[in-house]
């Protein structure tokens, strides 16, 4: 019974998390008209599957798609590695020493950071959009790397703090007694322990950056498209080509995907145990 | 190796003292105990030594060169902590191998596997060489926490400093490791410091003591001095396998009277006696008390007795047997109790 029961929750669950990606998956393959017909769930007996899709990947949106796809690859890979290392150096600032300003101390401080991302992004996008015009940022490279590495930073900073301070820091000691500097204390005790979470760290910055629209949306408009933005623009035309989107759909889950199983690698979760007693 | 010297040395944590005006004198080559309860101070005298923590007051010496605000990878000095704190990210034998290559140690790689092997032959942990600290036992771990220290000896360490790092063994380890380490401390003539709350190690092994009681040195000295000179009653009743025996001496008491017939100091108000200092019999004489508990451990036997003043913790020969509730005489061995004076401070007896 209790068998039965966990089977078909499992199926449920399954089915929330399964059926969306068959969905596009085959959309991908099919015409307009098939779309707006059906509902049609098996290829080659409801609806005769067509290369219609890929072949416009292929051809004439090629260029197009490349750029979106080599920013979004660029912003995400690149803006998250920053957050990491920058939100280390403040978490392990926030997990070793104690701070105190007036009436205010290290859980402040943390607050505060996490609160930048309390705001809706659409708050603060119309000021950034503002200041990117003033200096020249708008539709660049350079200012979307920086934005999304504002954007992500908080959230690098809470879940690092969070792990650097479980890391024992009589292991730091150690590494001073053995003769280590500052420097080679984190290089080669603090970075590797805090593996598990910087991983974590970058996989959640990725794919924020990965399927962010509104950003990019209005601060960019040609160069620095990235992929939500060229697959909107690649329908607004007309009327939406559910095809050509759930195709460019069926290729952006690649890169996030490469991301996570890479990293999946440096997740160990038991990294600290074995450590003191 | 080099002498270590620990000048006016205080250490507070908010207000809390932990360390009061600490001054003492380790030699070099000195095997140095600091012997205490917990929460004594000894981890922080440890601490302050390795410059993992900084005195609040004081300086800490090595040889003729102050050492304060110098960092402990500046300090040379080898430590296993209490609470081991290895590498978990790397194997054992990664463990034994970081501090021989630290920058600026150039240990060559034959050097450094024929130290580890030797370490690790001495520890028993050979066999657990390319395991991980989390596939190890507590007292795996705790022997690999010593061996990443013993394994610099002779490198030109200061000092080596050991925070009760045989705690966590089963008995046997521990009664080997102690001779072994004693051992290997002389072959290598390093400075050592060493912190232990257990009596039976720390006299074991040191070639002096301190005991530190609520932050503060109350002696030091050889094993022998402390033993037979403990300064005040709190010394005295931290020593001993089982304790020394400390009764009050009320005016008026048998014991009291006893004691001054014997040639007690006038001014004595507790008396010490050692375990082995006192015999019992049925007959007459002596201080009348009744048998508690008796404990037989092989050849001896620990005798628990009420007495007036206290109870006393008597060895004997487990030949004789004695049964709770029984009426005893306790024969004290006068000529060689200790005294203390109303303040608790050592004023006279103990001759051996």
């Amino acid at each position: 019974m209790d068998r039965i029961r966990r089977l078909a929750l499992l199926g449920v669950w399954g089915l929330f998390a399964i059926f969306p990606v068959y969905w596009m998956a085959i959309t991908a393959f099919k015409e307009q008209r098939d779309i707006y017909q059906g509902p049609f769930v098996v290829p080659g007996v409801d609806f005769q599957p067509t290369l219609q899709s890929w072949e416009y990947i292929a051809g004439t949106g090629r260029d197009q798609i490349l750029l979106g796809f080599g920013n979004s690859v660029l912003f995400a890979a690149v803006s998250s590695f920053l957050a990491v290392v920058i939100g280390a150096f403040a978490a392990y600032g926030l997990a070793r020493y104690k701070y105190r300003f007036g009436p205010f101390t290290n859980s402040d401080l943390s607050f505060l950071i996490v609160s930048q991302r309390i705001m809706p992004p659409i708050v603060a996008v119309i000021a950034l959009f503002a200041m990117f015009r003033f200096v020249g940022l708008l539709d660049t490279h350079f200012g979307m790397i920086l934005v999304y590495t504002w954007f992500n930073l908080p959230l690098t900073v809470f879940i690092l703090t969070d792990f650097m301070s479980r890391i024992p820091v009589e292991i730091e000691h150690a590494a001073a007694i053995d003769g280590y500097g500052k420097f080679d204390q984190i290089r080669k005790v603090m970075l590797p322990l805090a593996m598990p979470g910087m991983a974590a760290a970058y996989l959640l910055s990725f794919f924020f950056v990965w399927n962010d629209f509104l950003l990019a949306l209005m601060l960019t408009f040609r160069d620095a498209q990235t992929l939500p933005i060229v697959i909107t623009a690649l329908s607004a035309q007309m009327e939406p080509r559910w095809w050509l989107i759930s195709a460019i759909g069926l290729l952006a889950i690649i890169p996030p995907a490469l991301a996570a199983i890479v990293l999946d690698r440096f997740m160990e979760r038991q990294v600290l145990r074995g450590g003191i007693r | 190796m080099s002498q270590v010297e620990l000048r006016s040395l205080t250490k507070h944590y908010g207000r809390q003292p932990a360390l009061d005006n600490v001054e003492v004198s380790i030699r070099d080559g000195e095997f140095f105990v600091i012997f205490g309860r917990p929460g004594a101070g000894k981890s922080t005298t440890l601490k302050v030594i390795a410059g993992i923590e900084d005195p609040t007051d004081g300086q800490v010496v090595f040889g003729d060169q102050p050492m304060n605000g110098i960092p402990p990878q500046r300090r040379n000095v080898a430590m296993a902590f209490e609470s081991y704190a290895l590498y978990p990210h790397i194997s054992v034998a990664a463990n034994l191998e970081f501090p021989l290559k630290a920058p600026g140690r150039s240990i060559g790689i034959d050097e450094r596997q024929r130290r580890i092997s030797e370490v690790a032959e001495l520890l028993e942990i050979t066999p657990l060489l390319n395991r991980r600290p989390s596939q190890l036992s507590g007292g795996q771990r705790q022997r690999v926490s010593l061996g990443r220290a013993l394994v610099r000896s002779g490198t030109g360490v200061s000092v080596t400093l050991l925070d009760e790092p045989i705690a966590h063994l089963d008995a046997r380890l521990r009664h080997w490791l102690r001779g072994e380490l004693r051992h290997y401390q002389q072959k290598a003539d390093t400075t050592t410091v060493y912190a232990s709350p257990d009596y039976v190690e720390a006299f074991a092994v040191a070639d002096r003591l301190m005991v530190l009681i609520d932050g503060r040195v109350r002696q030091v000295g050889t094993p022998l001095e402390i033993q037979t000179h403990p300064a005040d009653t709190d010394v005295a009743g931290m020593i001993g396998d089982p304790k020394m025996n400390l009764l009050g001496l009320d005016s008026s008491g048998e014991l009291a009277r006893q004691a001054r017939q014997h040639g007690a100091h006038p001014a004595a108000a507790t008396v010490g006696i050692w375990p082995t200092d006192a015999k019992l019999d049925r007959t007459q004489g002596g201080i009348p008390g009744t048998v508690y508990v008796v404990e037989p451990l092989g050849e001896d036997a620990i005798v628990r007795v009420d007495v007036p003043g206290g109870r006393m913790q008597i060895k004997t020969s487990s030949s004789q047997t004695y049964r709770p509730g029984e009426p005893i005489n306790v024969h004290p061995a006068w000529e060689r109790a200790h005294y203390f004076g109303g303040d608790g401070a050592r004023i006279g007896g103990g001759a051996l």
